[in-house]
């Protein structure tokens, strides 16, 4: 006999192998085919005995929300609902945001805007992973980041339009010195500096003061978007392109204390159109398409935050306001932020369900705002 | 050292009295195994993703019942036993796979396709997780291997099972798990995989030999039919 009989029994169970040649290799070594055929089997049996747990209740769920959403639209737009239940609540939310923008145009950005923007960045050899430390001015930049980030989501989508357009694009290229972002989405709980103008949520009428948090979570997508909302300006080059898992992390002289510290406030935004022209196709994006966040954590706390692996989630909330998706960021490794630091990376979204209205971050219990797929 | 003895019944070479999910009976076995092979044809699948393309959103929760729960153990196990990454990674596919269902030609299973589309993602997720250093430790004679359970015995063969798959390539694992776990053909998995059935002979020969060495001590035939 020449082949091995481990090898003649796998391929006599897989039917490769013929009864009679089988029969013929058996008489020739009897007891080492014997064996090998019953572990052989043994092996399939133990393989195909392992644990078939059903499709959680859940996960079904969300896939079905995310889908059936999709079709959504068509059915809505084919209701036939009355004019005035788009046109009244687009309205107030109008209004509510002219309340909000007008006084922040009167606002001085002095501070943010005569501090040098831009962090230094100190490359480091490793996996990828990219060190930079912010120099002193780096709260007057928190500042204009915020003060940047609320002129976009705060000015309704006119108001944008209006707006000089590179006055935009400066107060853009500030933001956490990450040129060649499209647009800072959302920010939660970035800290304030004793140089910071007056809190936002000042801004707005009847909100209250939201608790400190000792954990800024920041959302932006990072795509071509921002050449379309405000296109007068060169570009810069994007520095944080290409590999997936690429991070960059800064250092900046946050406050140590969570009690100098204050959060911004999680109200809604309007969408400027070139976002949302973005959004109807993100939902078709395949592996080639694939869209970038630019994921920020800001360890605000004297010691060092530590997320363990999946700690770190990206929710997808539907119109209805319920989670129909969510993914797990940097689930491979635990997620360590020294104190005072912040740490970016480009998070890549192979598919966005159809369903998603809203992106959130969530870590360890805390959440950025929402914004806008 | 302890080994584990498997009785070897029924007319399908991998039914047995191995416990199963929470101790199964043989039959259970047998009864989950057959579960995961396709129970309608080709056909079937593409007249449900036509209905999906006309609108129905019911044909797709048809599609996700149908194999949604396949999916998410070979997912499972591919990812080495973590649900959370099985779900996302389940989740991820199936509304992928709506997105582009456009592109689902029904020359194959709408299973084998959902799985091309899942593993790129998984295999990648699994490539820059850490290295597993998974070992199969010795099993050393304890008081209880006079007598043991069967669900003890099950219990830790289960281990045992999943820590060598574990320690396979994960393409290897991955060719195993739809060879001997999901029951499919080379054909399919060929499609499935996007590669010749030459390669997955080859992959599938290589891990079972890595496994028959993982698991040389520990599962051991009692009865040869």
């Amino acid at each position: 006999m020449s082949r091995d009989p481990v090898d003649l029994a796998e391929a006599f169970l897989d039917g490769e192998l013929g009864a009679a040649e089988w029969e013929s290799a058996r008489a020739a070594d009897r007891e080492r085919c014997a064996g090998a055929l019953a572990a052989a089997r043994a092996r399939r049996a133990a393989l195909a005995g392992l644990a078939r747990p059903p499709l959680p209740a859940a996960v079904r769920q969300r896939i079905l929300a995310a889908t059936s959403a999709a079709l959504a639209p068509t059915q809505t737009m084919t209701a036939g609902r009355p004019w005035w239940r788009y046109a009244l609540p687009m309205a107030l939310a109008a209004g509510l945001l002219l309340a909000v923008a007008l006084p922040m145009r009167s606002a001085p950005r002095d501070e943010a805007q005569t501090a040098p923007a831009v962090a230094r960045r100190d490359e480091v050899a490793g996996d990828g992973l990219s060190e930079g430390r912010t120099s002193g001015p780096a709260t007057a930049q928190a500042t204009s980041e915020r003060a940047a980030a609320n002129a976009v989501m705060s000015a309704p989508p006119s108001e944008l339009a209006k707006r000089d357009s590179k006055e935009t694009e400066a107060a853009l290229a500030d933001q956490a010195g990450t040129e060649g972002l499209a647009e800072i989405s959302a920010l939660a709980g970035v800290p304030a500096s004793p140089a910071s103008p007056a809190p936002a949520t000042a801004l707005i009428p009847g909100a209250a003061t939201p608790a400190p948090s000792p954990i800024a979570l920041q959302l932006a997508w990072r795509s071509p978007m921002r050449s379309r909302a405000v296109d007068d300006a060169p570009r810069q080059p994007v520095e944080i392109a290409g590999e997936t898992d690429r991070a960059q992390e800064t250092a900046g002289s946050m406050p140590a204390t969570p009690g100098a510290t204050t959060t911004e406030s999680t109200l809604s935004f309007p969408v400027p159109p070139a976002v949302a022209s973005d959004a109807v196709s993100a939902g078709s994006s395949d592996g080639d398409g694939d869209r970038e966040l630019l994921v920020t954590l800001l360890n605000q706390t004297v010691g060092d935050l530590r997320v363990a692996p999946g700690g770190i989630r990206l929710i997808g909330v539907g119109g209805d306001g319920r989670a129909v998706w969510r993914t797990t960021l940097r689930s491979d490794s635990e997620t360590v932020v020294p104190a005072g630091r912040s740490l970016s990376w480009v998070q890549p979204i192979a598919v966005l369900p159809p369903g998603v209205a809203r992106l959130r971050l969530e870590v360890d219990g805390q959440r950025s705002t929402d914004i806008a797929p | 050292m302890a080994r584990w003895k498997v009785s070897l019944v029924g007319s399908r070479p991998w039914a047995g009295t191995l416990p199963g999910v929470d101790g199964s009976t043989p039959l259970a076995i047998a009864r989950n195994a057959g579960a995961a092979l396709p129970s309608k044809g080709h056909g079937d699948d593409r007249v449900l993703v036509d209905q999906v393309r006309a609108g129905d959103g019911a044909a797709y929760a048809e599609l996700v019942d149908r194999y949604g729960g396949r999916l998410h153990a070979m997912l499972l196990h591919l990812a080495g036993g973590d649900h959370d990454l099985a779900a996302e990674l389940t989740q991820e596919a199936f509304v992928r796979a709506y997105a582009n269902l456009d592109q689902f030609a029904g020359a194959s299973s709408f299973y084998t396709w959902i799985w091309r589309l899942a593993r790129n993602r998984a295999l990648d997720l699994l490539a820059r997780k850490r290295p597993l250093n998974v070992e199969l430790e010795p099993l050393g004679a304890t008081a209880s291997d006079a007598a043991p359970s069967a669900a003890l015995e099950g219990c830790e063969q289960r281990d045992a099972v999943r820590r060598a798959l574990e320690a396979l390539p994960a393409d290897q694992r991955e060719v195993l798990l739809l060879r001997e776990f999901d029951g499919l053909d080379y054909g399919e998995i060929a499609a499935a995989l996007a590669v010749p059935e030459g390669t997955v002979k080859s992959r599938l020969n290589r891990a079972r030999a890595a496994l028959r060495e993982r698991l040389s001590g520990v599962i051991a035939a009692e009865d040869v039919t």
